[in-house]
């Protein structure tokens, strides 16, 4: 990660060549590339937010983020808002099938809202790579930290350490 | 943001440099996520399904899915690439 961000201060200062990057858009010329922010992001749900949180975030970004612009390419942007919310939807509620069906519903519509949002409102010094993943970790976190308030328990982990015997 | 905005930056150096690297690192980019769909998958085989443990659903899912999600998007990957290998040797 500190690899990356000295290399885009470089590239921003104009140290290295734009011709270096590749698959940088027009819009990040002047400003820090999205891959910058995807891995910050990231790095920030590896680190601070647990895993039924982490999971779905980053399905969102990795397969739902493509899913929904592929969607606006071949359909229309008609069609990104309802589909999108589904796509994202599905990974929250797959991440979140060991929880009270209430809880697992809630944070199915806060999740995929929180991404829908992210994907969608655009702003030009912060990328939606970085939103798409971190509006509905923020929003399922705060929804964690309400979980024994609300009387549910904490959903078990998806993923267990792998203990490979081959 | 506009289309124009939301167009690559190219050059002719930079463009091909970009194939080449896609190339280059295609068989990573296939075979990397499609390998850690089959962990899970195998994962969920051994410790899930074997042992009748159906904690194990969520990992059997998730492989699905990233293998899945993975192929959606890595044929038309590699038949663009093709496409263009194709077009540049005709050239």
């Amino acid at each position: 990660m500190i690899i990356v961000i000295i290399l885009e201060i470089l590239r921003l200062k104009g140290f290295v060549s734009i011709d270096h990057f590749f698959g940088l858009r027009m819009y990040e010329k002047n400003r820090i590339g999205s891959y910058v922010f995807f891995a910050l992001a990231i790095l920030l749900l590896l680190s601070f937010f647990p895993q039924p949180i982490v999971i779905p975030c980053i399905l969102c970004a990795c397969l739902g983020d493509p899913l929904i612009g592929e969607i606006r390419y071949h359909f229309g942007i008609r069609y990104v808002y309802v589909m999108g919310f589904l796509i994202c939807m599905i990974f929250f509620l797959i991440s979140w099938y060991k929880a009270d069906p209430f809880l697992m519903i809630l944070v199915g519509i806060v999740g995929a809202f929180g991404a829908i949002i992210g994907e969608i409102k655009k702003i030009w010094w912060l990328d939606d790579d970085f939103m798409i993943q971190m509006i509905p970790a923020v929003l399922l976190a705060l929804i964690w930290l309400a979980i024994p308030h609300l009387g549910f328990s904490y959903p078990g982990e998806i993923i267990y350490p792998a203990l490979w015997n081959w | 943001m506009n289309e124009v905005n939301m167009e690559y930056i190219k050059s002719q150096s930079n463009t091909s440099r970009a194939i080449r690297t896609e190339i280059l690192l295609t068989p990573f980019l296939v075979i990397m996520p499609i390998f850690i769909g089959i962990l899970f998958i195998y994962d969920w085989y051994n410790r899930g399904y074997v042992e009748g443990n159906p904690d194990y659903f969520g990992t059997l899912i998730l492989g699905i899915i990233i293998i899945i999600g993975n192929v959606f998007f890595d044929i038309p990957f590699i038949r663009s690439l093709r496409k263009l290998t194709k077009n540049q040797g005709r050239e």
